[in-house]
């Protein structure tokens, strides 16, 4: 099965073709144009785009799960809040400096992502999904009841104090940039390690990867913790870059919502893809804030349309095209 | 390794297995040795597949043992079984659409591979020579097969015969002690065909067993030392393909096949 | 304790009729229909705007209309998302392209529901006589009666809708070989659109008949659709009888956990459940001790 989102996204990726600017020049001027946009942006629309980019991280980690492990998840608000309110709590009460926290954010994602997925490990993938079901609706009963630490409905507050004499504004944006470099850095890298290589068979041709060595609930289980971490690495960076943490941050809506920033992005694991997923799911609610009723629609609508773009559009487009050029 | 043990082999012993009390083996007892090729066929339904699939460890056999060089196998599931040096190609294709060509191959070292998750995220000085010797190997196992040239290209763009030569290097690349072939030319055309004859005679060394469970009888008749038929679950002839080819039996147990 | 006992298994019955829905698409397309209680949650709905306020219907019309509403919905559903189920996918064991598209599905019915009904509560009693009786100091209501009929007849119905029926055959064989089945010329889109037919018939009946005890809001159906998906979990995908003991187990356990540990943390109870079931009953209560599945 080779899912469309993914053929779509694949055949856009240069394989070395000279003459043509390659999408990872295209994305480092991206980068660069992005890292400027505080200078030219005001601070509503700077804040926005610190948003977009943490949005993005928590993307890539619903993303990440689809790609290497063909396995759904709307759960990830879950690890998204450990991390945010490790964060937080840390820093509240503790006076642990940010980068610690999201470090510990991020290895609470993985730990507690592995916790999760253990018991299903050797199951079809639709009892991991339909656990995720559950691991989602039950964050904010957890976030609002145990207040004393979690400070309720109201939330924690998460100074950005990391570099001193910058404004926060500013320090926000930087960090969710850096940490979304960071992520996407590291799935880069990991897609041509031993166990990427090992997932990205598994995925397709499971009995295959088993066959050389990798067992299928050791996929299961690293998927979905290197899954985890990210999500949990992502809370920790929206903390930072939207000062505070509550629980209607992390809601189950949050996470089917992610799931959308996901498909929207083609399951991408390239930057310029998570942001554009980022903006879709940050900026949608806000353009539409006197309507909040119809977000969900035109987010089932922006799902359907894009799969079915995807599946079933793009490939008859192209079967289309082949014929043509055949018969010439 | 002793010269008693290195002349071992894989060898299955009085193999039974049912499915709901359907007989699908009967005692089945084959030798298959280093150095030499051996086919296995038999119409449709004989249990060759079956049979295969004990031998990598994708069924379990209700009865009776398995073993390479010496070691048992019963019970072993086949990620482990990877790691004793048995190795398999698939009836289809089973390569990942999302990798190149030479990373598929690459994947074929999983189980000999020592680097862990620290190596995968982060560029240490280990990882990236384990990488890079990797993919010398990989290149090394296109090569042998001839298709060198095509490394680089993702592999959904490659034509299918000429990705079951790369499953053939991915199989091959980690200095497998078994090579198992779950009908390598199915789909193949004439040509085809022959060219992975020619491989597969190519890459048959004294320590390696090979293998075939095949339908295509110009395959099996050229490249296999060995052949052993089955027929309903049983083992009903073994020998040299001139034997098998002139064997009563055997052309009985096809053409009755044949006429249905 | 024992009237606790007793009103979970009223409830858990309920769940179990939801729980079968879900088991009915999966085991036909091996995908997850997490847009359920969505539409359940809609056409609960919809019986609330007919019969009460301006237009005032019978209840039994109202009724009628939801149960249209769901079929419709559901069968516009599959057909949309039918072109993504691909049926010789032989290797992935789930269709997840299909069960993210019921996401986007479950996603518009919400944001309908939220759009039309507001986020306003409101309660829909089943128009039944007011009649309880007393058995071995258990309470039964006209209530009870009601729950254990329709589900007695809905699995009875099931039953031989699935053993007697051809389309029951048909669906059988799609559930455990769909390229065999498809090959020897059953049209596996019929039998995957009985099964979304059915199920979304079951999620309305159930809805409608577990709303009198929680009130009708946009949340009360996605959560009562948890303990569906926790009864589908513990009873197996695979197994609709599976589904019944599955649901009872729920029922009742939630009801202990409401009464003497603490409602709030309902869900964390469910998510707990569900793991528990997962790491003790792998793939259902129930695959251990038969052979062949239902």
């Amino acid at each position: 099965m080779s899912d469309g989102l993914i053929t779509t996204a694949r055949s856009q990726r240069e394989f070395g073709r000279p003459g043509r600017l390659s999408l990872g020049q295209i994305e480092v001027v991206a980068v660069l144009i992005f890292a400027a946009l505080p200078f030219w942006l005001s601070n509503f629309w700077t804040y926005t785009l610190s948003l977009t980019l943490a949005n993005a991280i928590l993307i890539l980690s619903v993303s990440f799960l689809i790609r290497y492990g063909g396995e759904v998840s709307i759960g990830q608000n879950f690890f998204a809040a450990g991390g945010a309110y490790a964060v937080a709590i840390l820093q509240t009460r503790y006076g642990i400096p940010f980068p610690v926290g999201a470090m510990v954010g991020a290895a609470a994602g993985v730990l507690t992502g592995l916790i999760f997925s253990w018991p299903s490990r050797n199951l079809s993938g639709v009892y991991l999904s339909v656990a995720t079901l559950a691991l989602g609706l039950c964050v904010p009963e957890i976030l609002l009841q145990w207040s004393s630490l979690t400070g309720g409905f109201e939330g924690l507050y998460v100074e950005p104090n990391l570099v001193p004499g910058v404004a926060s504004g500013v320090q926000q944006f930087y960090v969710a940039l850096a940490g979304l470099g960071i992520t996407v850095i590291a799935l880069a890298r990991f897609r041509g390690s031993r166990f990427g290589l090992a997932l990205l068979t598994a995925r397709y041709n499971p009995k295959a990867a088993e066959a050389f060595g990798m067992s299928l609930p050791h996929v299961r289980l690293l998927v979905f913790a290197i899954s985890s971490g990210i999500a949990g690495f992502g809370g920790s960076v929206l903390a930072f870059a939207s000062s505070t943490v509550s629980p209607n941050s992390f809601s189950f809506l949050t996470s089917v919502y992610l799931l959308v920033g996901a498909v929207v992005s083609l399951y991408s694991t390239r930057m310029i893809a998570a942001v554009v997923g980022g903006m879709f799911i940050t900026l949608v609610p806000l353009l539409m804030s006197e309507y909040g009723e119809i977000v969900p629609i035109i987010y089932g609508l922006a799902l359907f349309v894009v799969i079915y773009m995807a599946n079933i559009v793009v490939p008859a487009a192209q079967a289309a095209i082949r014929r043509r050029k055949a018969r010439a | 390794m002793t010269q008693a043990q290195h002349a071992h082999g894989l060898t299955a012993r009085d193999i039974h297995l049912g499915f709901g009390g359907v007989k699908v083996l009967k005692d089945v007892s084959v030798s298959f040795k280093p150095g030499h090729v051996t086919g296995l066929i038999g119409p449709n339904g004989a249990g060759k597949t079956s049979f295969f699939n004990c031998l990598t460890g994708h069924y379990r056999n209700d009865s009776g043992e398995i073993s390479l060089d010496g070691v048992a196998l019963n019970g072993v599931a086949p990620p482990s079984r990877a790691r004793l040096g048995i190795a398999r190609t698939f009836q289809h294709v089973a390569l990942s659409p999302e990798l190149s060509v030479v990373e598929n191959v690459m994947f074929g070292l999983h189980a000999s591979r020592k680097s862990g998750l620290m190596d995968a995220f982060v560029p240490l000085p280990g990882s990236l020579s384990d990488r890079d010797e990797s993919r010398t190997k990989a290149v090394g196992a296109l090569a042998a097969v001839g298709l060198e040239a095509i490394a680089d290209e993702p592999a959904h763009v490659v034509a299918p015969g000429t990705l079951r030569l790369v499953e053939l290097a991915r199989a091959m690349v980690g200095k497998p002690r078994a090579l198992l072939l779950d009908e390598p030319a199915a789909g193949l055309n004439s040509s085809e065909t022959r060219e992975l004859i020619e491989t597969l005679q190519r890459i048959a060394a004294p320590d390696l067993v090979m293998v075939v469970v095949e339908h295509d009888m110009e395959l099996i008749m050229k490249i296999c030392d060995v052949i052993h038929v089955l027929n309903f679950g049983a083992l009903i002839a073994s020998g040299t393909p001139e034997e098998i080819r002139s064997n009563k039996l055997v052309a009985e147990v096809y053409l009755g096949a044949a006429d249905d | 304790m024992i009237s606790l006992l007793w009103q979970g298994t009223v409830t858990g019955l309920l769940y179990a009729i939801a729980a079968m829905g879900l088991v009915l698409i999966f085991k036909s397309s091996k995908m997850v229909n997490f847009a359920h209680g969505a539409i359940a949650g809609l056409s609960a709905f919809v019986v609330y705007v007919a019969t009460t306020g301006a237009l005032g219907w019978p209840w039994l019309a109202g009724v009628l209309l939801a149960l249209s509403v769901a079929v419709g919905v559901a069968g516009f559903a599959y057909l949309a998302i039918a072109p993504l189920l691909n049926e010789a996918n032989t290797l992935k064991d789930t269709a997840t392209t299909a069960t993210i598209a019921t996401l986007g599905f479950g996603l518009m019915a919400e944001g309908v529901i939220l759009w039309v009904f507001g986020s306003n509560i409101v309660s829909l009693d089943l128009p039944l006589p007011a009649w309880s009786t007393s058995i071995v100091g258990v309470r039964l209501t006209s209530y009870d009666i009601a729950v254990l009929l329709v589900t007695a007849l809905v699995v009875a119905g099931l039953f031989v809708l699935i053993d007697r029926t051809r389309l029951g055959i048909a669906f059988r064989a799609v559930s455990s070989r769909p390229f065999a089945a498809a090959v020897c010329g059953l049209s596996v889109k019929r039998v995957h659109l009985f099964s979304w037919i059915a199920s979304a018939i079951l999620g309305v009946v159930a809805a409608l008949l577990v709303v009198p005890t929680t009130f009708l809001s946009s949340t009360t159906v996605a959560t009562f659709m948890l303990q569906a998906f926790a009864a589908a979990v513990i009873g197996g995908f695979e197994s609709l009888p599976g589904s019944v003991v599955g649901g009872i187990l729920v029922g009742i356990a939630s009801n202990l956990f409401t009464f003497y540990v603490a409602p709030e943390f309902i869900n964390s109870f469910l998510l707990a459940l569900i793991l528990m079931s997962l790491s003790f009953f792998p793939g259902g209560i129930l695959s251990r001790r038969v052979g062949a599945r239902v």
